[in-house]
């Protein structure tokens, strides 16, 4: 199995209760800068443990992770993350022009000598909110938009592109990405209309905070499709995105993570009339008491053991958890470093 | 709904049939073989246009035969002089000759899901860079039928050559995304190359 770690790009400041959209007075402008600096020391950090790749995610008017810009910061990771891969995972189509994600997608590939990895992604409820896209258009707009990349991507020749919701009468992407024919590229698998999306082109199935039946079913489902469409999917086609705590001992571990829940849905926080109004948006998340891997280094391995058994062979961990202080969030990665990862290898 | 005019074309010791719907500059259409001779977006051209669409199937059992490079002289005969020329699947092959042969009165190309007998006809392949009116490539995404090698092809060869992809269509596009293919092809016809410009207001509220 391989590792990659995803960047929480925690707000440094004070925490704030207002969910989304939290107004900018709140963001302490120097707690901005120190965000900022953690990230890139983690960054660092997690090249020298040895990640397979280290990755940023796209969010938006919220200090949960401050990262509206994958794309920027991913092209800082290329300056400092010297050996792991760099995986933006990932920008969201619906708020994106798609010609445009694919020139700054090959920018980075040369920049960082063919190492980017990426996920498309249409975004959650709140996310949608951002630039007034349409919630009941996300998952089609996000799967066109997918179609024309790939096409900027492998096209010799100029061309224009006739869409359902995206229109270009040139395209002609410069630069190529150095990897050929084109990065790793990996589609949500969370619903199943989506697994059947991401098999049809042949695409790496990425699967985040769902649970372990769940992640089993769309697995199976992915390579059902898959070999309708001739080819077969092996478990380093599987990503799977997840938080992580790793303590000396089990007893740890549940006492540092007890004391909060994370709930994903922010929109359950938003008026009536505008939740309704996200009705063909994605499931709002349900409540997660704990991360999915926690414990001692020996319990963890045993959980990644049933993972790997669900057929995903990609581990994309944020060692975050509500409560935990920055030096234990680091302490954990590098426990997980030292004592799961040698041992994950082999799986 | 207007109604098509059908009449005969002696071409070449050979007798085709043709029909012909609007009026306005000429478009000549080789349809795809086997097929109607109008589909929803040749008809809808007929709207703003002057379309005459062609029976070669009788050139087609003379292999061997380029009959379609005795067409311009056939078309003179309706008072035809200049024309834009649309090919439709197996069709293009024919419009491609037409602007290849016939270069002086052919002003633009249409290809429409063009197959692969383009890359099949003796020489043809070899002459694309030939063809002097700037031409139009439409092809669906889910064509796999090579249509999109081919695109590839005339795009490279062409000296003047836009290859436009239809997203979620396949070979039969007109049927599948009729707007998608008819608004770029009228733009195309109307303004050649400059259909690359858009024309359109950004301003939200004025």
């Amino acid at each position: 199995m391989k590792v990659g770690f995803l960047n929480p790009m925690s707000y440094a400041g004070t925490p704030t209760a207002t969910p989304w959209p939290v107004p900018p007075e709140q963001c302490d402008r120097a707690a901005a800068s120190k965000t900022m600096h953690r990230a890139r020391e983690q960054l660092c950090l997690a090249d020298k443990l040895g990640f397979d790749w280290v990755s940023v995610s796209e969010h938006h008017y919220s200090p949960r992770i401050l990262a509206p810009s994958p794309m920027i910061y991913a092209g800082a990771m290329t300056e400092v993350v010297k050996k792991a891969k760099i995986a933006v995972l990932g920008p969201l189509l619906p708020l994106s022009n798609p010609v445009r994600v694919a020139e700054e997608l090959a920018m980075l590939d040369a920049m960082s000598d063919g190492r980017v990895m990426v996920l498309f992604l249409r975004g959650t409820a709140n996310e949608i909110l951002t630039y007034r896209s349409n919630p009941a258009e996300a998952q089609a707009v996000t799967q066109e938009g997918i179609d024309l990349i790939l096409h900027a991507w492998t096209e010799p020749q100029p061309f224009g592109w006739e869409g359902r919701y995206f229109n270009y009468r040139t395209v002609s992407v410069w630069p190529r990405t150095v990897q050929e024919p084109h990065p790793p590229v990996f589609s949500s698998g969370n619903s199943p209309e989506s697994v059947q999306f991401c098999a049809s082109r042949r695409l790496n199935l990425a699967l985040s905070f769902i649970q372990l039946p769940d992640i089993s079913q769309r697995v199976v489902m992915y390579k059902e499709a898959a070999t309708k469409e001739g080819w077969e999917p092996t478990a380093d086609n599987v990503l799977y995105r997840f938080w992580a705590h790793v303590a000396e001992s089990d007893e740890a571990a549940e006492h540092n993570t007890s004391k909060f829940k994370v709930h994903m849905g922010l929109a359950r926080h938003m008026s009536t009339a505008v939740r309704s109004s996200l009705r063909e948006s994605p499931p709002e998340k349900l409540e997660f008491d704990r991360p999915f891997l926690c414990g001692s280094p020996a319990t963890v391995l045993d959980q990644i053991g049933a993972l790997r058994e669900a057929g995903v062979g990609l581990m994309d961990i944020a060692f975050v958890w509500p409560g935990l202080s920055y030096e234990q969030q680091i302490e954990s990665m590098e426990r997980f470093a030292s004592d799961v990862m040698p041992q994950v290898r082999g799986m | 709904m207007a109604t098509h005019t059908e009449g005969t074309l002696a071409c070449n010791g050979i007798t085709i049939r043709y029909a012909e719907l609007g009026t306005g500059q000429p478009v000549v259409v080789f349809p795809a073989a086997g097929g109607t001779l109008f589909d929803d977006v040749t008809t809808a051209l007929a709207d703003q246009y002057r379309v005459i669409s062609l029976d070669i199937s009788p050139f087609r059992e003379r292999e061997g035969v380029d009959d379609v490079t005795h067409l311009a002289p056939a078309l003179a005969r309706l008072g035809i002089s200049s024309f834009c020329v649309v090919g439709v699947s197996n069709g293009a092959a024919s419009a491609v000759i037409q602007a290849v042969y016939a270069p002086d009165v052919v002003s633009r190309v249409i290809l429409v899901a063009p197959t692969r007998a383009i890359l099949q006809h003796p020489q043809l392949a070899a002459k694309l860079g030939e063809v002097k009116a700037p031409t139009l490539v439409l092809v669906g995404t889910r064509d796999r039928s090579g249509a999109r090698e081919v695109g590839q092809l005339c795009r490279a060869q062409i000296p003047v050559c836009h290859l436009l992809f239809v997203y979620d269509a396949g070979e039969t596009i007109a049927a599948e995304r009729r707007d998608a293919c008819l608004s770029p092809m009228t733009e195309f016809l109307e303004k050649g190359e400059g259909f690359i410009v858009s024309q359109e207001s950004q301003l939200i509220r004025p």
